[in-house]
């Protein structure tokens, strides 16, 4: 049997694999019946939730940015781990709050909670179109994704488009029909299946006879400036360190489809346990292999032209059958992320964008309402992906830092009542428009990221406005956010 | 543990994280832990393991207790 049929076997055993779990077992009829059950799965319980959010976080990118990330930059990519432990602690202090006022008032987005907060539309609608904003461009690298990985593991039997068309259909129909609660158990088992695939490649990386195994790998790298943090003028000197660690870190807790998971939690004390235990699986389980495979393609491929393909290069002449597991590795980890982008960016849509224009919305029409925006999502990733719109992707070069811009209006929210609307208003804006300025017209200034930037200059313009202006005067509000206090 | 040892706690995770760009002794590949150069085991052994352990406990301990406030 030829590795193409082996190949076209292994998808079709795991789309009916994906579909089962997300029909079959994650789908719960009386959930999916009112929007709140739809965009959140009526209450998830901690195993779900914490593989959910897992494997949400986690894309294809484990499998070919982070290790080509270690093998540009080194060890100073360590901060790939150690920044995802930043984004825990602020679950830790602001997610269980999250929950708390979810479970309280009935929250479906985030913009619920900082519209609630400082009673200002204009708040609702910057929140929830810069997170569309940066959400839609991601689905269209999922889906494009998954299109190349189709077409590889099939040998181009299954070109692009048919690979693209797969990836929206298969995701489309769980999502459409099971909302998140199908999606976070086909979560559940997309994030096993890709951390164990990811686990195997690195056992047969590490057993290329060129390396020599574990210890010969360290012996070969130890003179190379991969375990040297690294000094100005080198591209990941400290300040870049420095500012990938709170941009990635803010930003990676402040993602729409990460905050949404604090709310769909079956309590806080869940909320709190996935804080307190997620730590190994962020920055260990995904981010040691990414570093192996990284340092080891250093060594096999000194002068590759794209470290994305080390393990695929790697696995064609090695272990080309598990090369085939590893596409499929790709596809359930690039599938577990567009799910939940899907789901969030369609609650967005439809509960922070359209019920301004149809108040009267009933429950059902709005759930419905999700359902046909997820639709609309999905042929809009396709479409971007076939036309291969690249302009669109460098917007997904700064969703972290464009999510990051809400940590000051929701401290605001939280924390501070001296924050104003006008405060939080000043601050987004200004954020967003610095971090793009220095991201994409002046790149870096001073080896800091274009994002730390908007944070600082979002920081700024949030205190001095909320001090210029009035403060929140409505006692109900005070009333509901003293819950927290 | 109060808000304010956590506080700190965290500050010193991150300063640790950032540690080996300003100590040269940090940036070096001595001692070894086993094959592996003290700047690996050192971040995403040791400082890992400190950031994940702060976190747990600050869930089993601090949060908690916040938590039954409510």
């Amino acid at each position: 049997m030829d590795i193409t049929t082996i190949a076209l076997i292994g998808i079709i055993v795991y789309t009916i694999f994906c579909l089962y779990v997300g029909l079959g077992v994650g789908y719960k009829k009386e959930v999916v019946g009112t929007a709140s059950g739809y965009f959140l799965g009526g209450g998830v319980n901690y195993v779900i939730l914490y593989f959910t959010t897992a494997a949400t976080w986690f894309s294809a990118w484990v499998f070919t940015g982070a290790p080509a990330s270690f093998y540009n930059f080194g060890i100073g990519f360590s901060g790939g781990a150690l920044w995802q432990l930043l984004i825990l602690f602020l679950m830790g202090a602001f997610g269980i709050k999250f929950k708390i006022m979810a479970e309280k008032y009935n929250y479906i987005t985030p913009a619920d909670l900082l519209d609630d907060y400082y009673k200002s539309r204009t708040i609702r609608n910057l929140t929830a179109v810069s997170q569309l904003l940066f959400c839609i461009p991601y689905i269209m690298a999922q889906v494009t994704g998954i299109g190349l990985a189709v077409e590889t593991i099939t040998g181009g039997l299954f070109p692009y488009w048919a690979g693209v068309l797969y990836g929206a259909v298969v995701v489309g129909i769980y999502v459409y029909w099971g909302g998140f609660r199908s999606q976070a158990w086909v979560d559940t088992a997309q994030g096993i299946i890709f951390t164990i695939i990811l686990w195997g490649s690195v056992v047969i990386m590490l057993a290329q006879p060129a390396l020599g195994g574990f210890s010969g790998l360290f012996a070969k790298i130890e003179t190379t400036k991969l375990v040297k943090f690294l000094a100005l003028p080198d591209y990941f000197n400290w300040s870049i360190f420095m500012s990938f660690f709170f941009v990635q870190g803010v930003g990676g807790f402040f993602a729409p489809y990460v905050w949404q998971r604090m709310y769909a939690a079956s309590s806080p004390g869940n909320v709190r346990l996935l804080a307190g235990t997620l730590g190994p699986f962020y920055s260990a389980v995904m981010l040691i292999p990414a570093m192996l495979i990284g340092f080891s393609g250093f060594i096999l491929y000194p002068k590759i032209a794209n470290a994305d393909t080390i393990l695929m290069t790697t696995m064609a002449q090695a272990a080309p059958l598990w090369g085939v597991l590893i596409t499929i590795g790709v596809m359930a980890a690039g599938m577990s992320t567009l799910s939940s982008q899907l789901i969030s960016s369609s609650s967005i849509i439809a509960v922070d964008l359209i019920k301004q224009f149809k108040p009267n919305m009933s429950d059902s029409e709005l759930r419905n309402m999700g359902r046909y925006m997820v639709l609309v999502l999905l042929v809009a990733g396709v479409v971007f992906s076939l036309v291969k719109i690249t302009s669109i992707m460098m917007l997904t070069n700064m969703a972290l830092a464009g999510f990051a811009q809400l940590l000051f209006p929701v401290v605001g929210a939280l924390f501070w009542r001296r924050a104003t609307k006008e405060g939080a208003i000043a601050g987004m804006v200004v954020g967003f428009l610095v971090t793009i300025v220095f991201t994409y017209f002046i790149p870096h200034p001073l080896h800091v990221l274009g994002g730390f930037w908007g944070l600082l200059a979002n920081a700024f313009a949030f205190f001095v406005v909320s001090y210029l202006t009035n403060t929140i005067p409505s006692a109900q509000i005070q009333e509901k956010f003293t819950l927290l206090q | 543990m109060t808000r304010k040892s956590l506080s700190w706690l965290l500050v010193l995770y991150i300063l640790l994280c950032h540690a080996p760009y300003f100590i040269p002794a940090l940036n070096s590949t001595s001692p070894h832990l086993g094959p592996i150069p003290f700047t690996v085991w050192y971040s995403l052994g040791a400082v890992n393991l400190f950031g994940c352990g702060l976190l747990y406990y600050a869930a089993t301990r601090f949060w908690k207790a916040s938590d039954e406030e409510k």
